[in-house]
């Protein structure tokens, strides 16, 4: 750990520097951690890695003119270095008109610390401990006959904002995940528990592997199935990759403004379906916290999508501009060419059970995960992918068995708005995104549309 | 540099390791955008650090800091590396690692050609080049016009316990730009000299001036918004002639990873998959049809794959992945390799200081054939030519693949014709390969540079090369994104 009077010696060193070097606007951020990751296949420990680095953005302006250096090297010569650097790049570049300055004192405040963001002990989880956790899944698995893989990362960090109009921010955070794919016969079924600390993972990780090893001995022997469109029960892992995406495609205020947004023009208006609440909420001490962004904004959070209806967008202080609204705390930074984004979205729970979800299909496809996906029309929010994992046909409300892998290519703005069922236990997971989390319950859909098949 | 490689593999012998390496490197890079004719990034990062792996007791394990300048703190390092391993043997294989012959020689140094260094370009040369290509883009319907550049550079200072030490400087360069669409929820985007970001390669800023972005600038305009008035491409089964860019990434997809050793042997499952190309297929397993031949081959000049030593110090080589359709070579790391008895194919990379080495792409290149261009469209009458990557998606084991491109073109009387929108193929990795029966001649044929290949936990990104020319496959599933 640098700590918070450290880190904001050496911003307010960067900021001197960027002054020197003619920078009369200037921009500092520390990133800083640790993080230890504990990797096992074929039942066995085969990678196991530690990372320790810190490092330092700079951004100077010179009037409307910005240039940006990162480096590792935080000695009073490489930080000298940066700045030197970020500002020679400045006076050279072109000046860019909408730059709105860096944000106010004011709107910068400081943001309240999350109490409990940071968990000690996750943060300085030993190897021993994560191998212990290694060896629940793996015993489970030789003790059944599979073959187990996956990882359990911990880890913590530090973020800190100074700029020279006396913005100053500091948070701390940890880190935990504990994920399982598991194989035999050529089937496969995983797990996936990410969060803030691994005691709020407890109850699930007294029994890693089991989800994992339990559903790859069900889904051997698949029979292919013909696709086209099935109603389908999602899994928490596959409802994420859909949220995900559609956050991606629908959520980016900068996406909006150049038309190129699958919601442009549909803000306030109904997008899914009725049953379908979606926040944002980066102040949630369980869920990997930041209580501010990389302008210093504080973070606010956010309704994206109310009973069907499109709400809120996240704004950086650019796009913030442009529409008069106020920058929300989603922000990747001046110098970032990015717009802002949700990082933190949670999906509203329903009254709904895995196994009433089951008995309540006459004829349908569980599908536990899916993998490698991708935009095919971003307008459209259209996706495609394949499933993995673990896919089972229903018949008259029972598990009929397992059945071959699909690919489905579909609009996530459709598929979520043919929702009958939502899912009451909400489980986070890492989603599409390395290093984030998705919290989102299984969900039953009406209707998906599966536009390949394989045979296995 | 010695000093600190030393103390670390001092320290990791005194700790029992039976095996160790440590590696310093030192990355540096530029990363610029003009968008909407203003400068959307301008920027620089440096990153250095050490790296420090070992086995103690047959278990691997890996730590790594960005503050070594110390003596005391690479042995700070190696001595977590060695706390790792011996939690790793909580946890261990029934036999305990082994490595395949690695690195035949003692010292070596290796430095990437560079004509113009691209770091003593001036910043407002660089903007200036952009901003010139980017104004030509602009045009209406289209709300994001962009041009981008990138340069890297890469010193790795390399020492093991078995006497290997090498020094190595990779430079890569790269630009490109890219055209939005947009008209009602129709979007396309057209770019050059390829999709996302661009061409790149091992060379200097001589790789840059001779794309001529500004040069395509207009063409690459007016094919968006041609798009826009286009019709969508036609579903059903076509021979198709995909371009280079389109093919690298299919090589990519459909034959570079599942030619990844470690993923065959399951060390990737949990992620990045698995393979479909189990060991038994080596040496019979018919891959493709007899034109097509790949070698992985990290001696090919330009390509992102290219360099002297790995990052276990095995020297940069040409192997075999098939010939004449038949697969006959994976890509391998010592570990992978010892375990079909043969020497490391040199594919070990890591993904700077604080990663471990992986099996990684080199340069898989799809080599040519006979064809010139023009002679496989006037051969191939109804047939559609798909160009540019858009989208792609694949299945862990490799074998159902998806892929949308930018833009079709009808075949017909001999030349291009019609412009279709949204085309995207679909097939099964062994059938589509088995239906190439056409490949164009090095006339034609180019590296293209990935430079964001994702493998590995925690992720590592991977800048990897494939050499292609246009070639033509028959009876392809196109199908039409409804």
């Amino acid at each position: 750990m640098i700590g918070r009077d450290r880190s904001f010696s050496i911003l307010e060193r960067a900021l001197g520097e960027l002054e020197k070097a003619g920078a009369k606007a200037g921009y500092a951020r520390l990133t800083a951690g640790s993080s230890e990751l504990t990797r096992f296949a074929n039942n066995y420990i085969h990678q196991n890695v530690a990372e320790e680095d810190a490092s330092v953005t700079v951004a100077a302006i010179i009037g409307k003119k910005l240039g940006g250096a990162t480096t590792n090297r935080l000695d009073r010569t490489g930080i000298s270095q940066a700045a030197r650097l970020a500002a020679a790049i400045a006076a050279q570049a072109a000046e860019d008109k909408e730059f709105p300055g860096l944000v106010s004192e004011a709107v910068g405040a400081p943001a309240p610390e999350i109490q409990g963001a940071c968990d000690q002990k996750t943060a300085t989880l030993s190897p021993a401990s994560r191998a212990r956790l290694v060896a629940r899944a793996a015993g489970y698995a030789r003790e059944k006959g599979v073959v187990a893989s996956g990882k359990v990362s911990s880890g913590g960090f530090e973020l800190a904002v100074a700029t020279s109009n006396d913005v100053r921010q500091y948070a701390t955070g940890s880190s935990f995940s504990a994920a399982c794919t598991a194989m035999v016969d050529g089937a496969a079924g995983s797990e996936d528990w990410s969060g803030g600390s691994v005691d709020a993972l407890a109850a699930r990780l007294a029994i890693f592997g089991r989800e994992a090893v339990d559903t790859a001995l069900q889904a051997r022997g698949p029979r292919k199935v013909d696709p086209g469109e099935w109603p389908v029960i999602l899994a928490p892992r596959a409802v994420s990759t859909l949220v995900d995406f559609l956050v991606y495609l629908g959520f980016d205020a900068q996406a909006h403004q150049e038309g190129r947004s699958c919601l442009a023009g549909r803000m306030g208006t109904p997008i899914v379906g009725d049953k379908i609440t979606l926040r944002d909420d980066g102040l949630d001490p369980t869920a990997m916290p930041l209580p501010f962004d990389y302008e210093g904004v504080p973070r606010k959070r956010l309704t994206l999508v109310e009973k069907g209806v499109a709400r809120d967008l996240p704004h950086n202080s650019r796009t913030a501009k442009k529409t008069g609204a106020a920058p929300t705390g989603h922000s990747f930074g001046p110098l970032s060419a990015h717009g802002a984004l949700p990082m933190h979205v949670v999906m509203e729970g329903g009254d709904a059970d895995l196994a009433g979800m089951i008995a309540s299909t006459a004829k349908g496809l569980f599908v536990n995960r899916f993998w490698y996906t991708n935009v095919a029309e971003p307008t459209k929010a259209v996706i495609t992918g394949m499933t993995r994992d673990g896919v089972f046909l229903i018949e008259n409300g029972r598990v009929a068995g397992p059945v071959c892998n699909m690919r489905f290519t579909e609009s996530v703005l459709d598929a979520l708005s043919r929702v009958e069922q939502v899912g009451s236990e909400v489980q986070g997971v890492g989603g599409e995104w390395d290093g984030g989390v998705t919290r989102v319950p299984a969900l039953k859909l009406s209707a998906f549309r599966f536009t390949g098949s394989t045979e296995f | 540099m010695e000093d600190v490689l030393k103390s670390a593999l001092d320290a990791a012998r005194v700790l029992g390791a039976t095996f160790a390496e440590a590696r310093l490197v030192d990355e540096r890079s530029e990363s610029y955008e003009v968008k909407n004719g203003k400068p959307a990034g301008a920027s620089s990062a440096v990153s250095a650090g050490l790296g420090v792996r070992v086995i103690i007791d047959g278990c691997w394990g890996f730590a790594s800091a960005a503050d070594v300048s110390k003596k005391s703190q690479a042995a700070r390092v190696a001595k977590l590396a060695a706390r790792i391993a011996k939690a790793s043997s909580l946890v261990r294989a029934s036999e305990p690692a082994q490595l395949a012959p690695g690195g035949a020689f003692g010292e070596g140094q290796y430095r990437t050609p560079v004509a113009e260094d691209p770091f003593e370009v001036s910043v407002e040369e660089k903007l200036g080049l952009l901003a010139a290509a980017e104004k030509r883009l602009r045009a209406p319907e289209l709300p994001v016009t962009q041009a981008f550049m990138s340069i890297f550079r890469k010193r790795t200072h390399f020492a093991n316990t078995e006497g290997v030490r090498f020094e190595q400087e990779i430079t890569e360069t790269g630009a490109g730009i890219a055209a939005t669409a947009v008209r009602g929820s129709d979007f396309q985007v057209r770019s050059y000299p390829n999709s996302f970001r661009g061409n790149f390669g091992t060379a200097g800023f001589e790789y840059v001036r001779a794309m001529d972005l500004a040069g395509n600038a207009e063409r690459v305009s007016a094919e968006a918004r041609q798009l826009l008035d286009a019709p969508q491409c036609p579903a059903g089964r076509r021979d198709v002639v995909l371009d280079g860019g389109q093919l690298a990434l299919q090589v990519h997809e459909s034959i570079g990873h599942p030619i990844e050793l470690d993923r065959v042997f399951g060390t990737e499952a949990a992620y990045a998959g698995t393979s479909f190309l189990t060991t038994e297929k080596l040496g019979g397993f018919r891959y493709g049809s007899e034109h097509v031949n790949v070698v992985a081959d990290a001696t090919e000049p330009l390509g992102l794959g290219t360099f002297g030593f790995d990052d276990e110090g095995t020297p940069a080589q040409r192997v075999d992945v098939i010939k004449a359709g038949v697969f006959v070579g994976y890509i391998s790391d010592r570990e992978s390799a010892a375990r079909l008895g043969l020497a490391s194919s040199g594919a070990a990379r890591a993904d700077g200081w604080s990663r471990i080495p992986l099996v990684r792409m080199t340069n898989i290149n799809l080599l040519p054939g006979e064809w010139k261009f023009d002679d496989l469209l006037a051969a191939t009458d109804g047939g559609l030519f798909l160009a540019t990557n858009r989208s792609w998606s694949i299945d862990d084991r490799r074998l159902n693949f998806q892929f949308g491109t930018e833009a079709a073109w009808e075949i017909s009387g001999g030349r291009l014709g019609r412009m279709y929108k949204n085309p995207t193929y679909t097939g099964i990795t062994p059938e589509f390969w088995g239906s190439c029966d056409a490949v164009c001649s090095r006339d034609h044929w180019k590296m293209w540079g990935t430079p964001n290949c994702g493998k590995g936990q925690p992720g590592q990104t991977a800048h990897v090369g494939h050499g292609t020319a246009p070639a033509r496959f028959r009876n392809v599933q196109v199908g039409v994104v409804k």
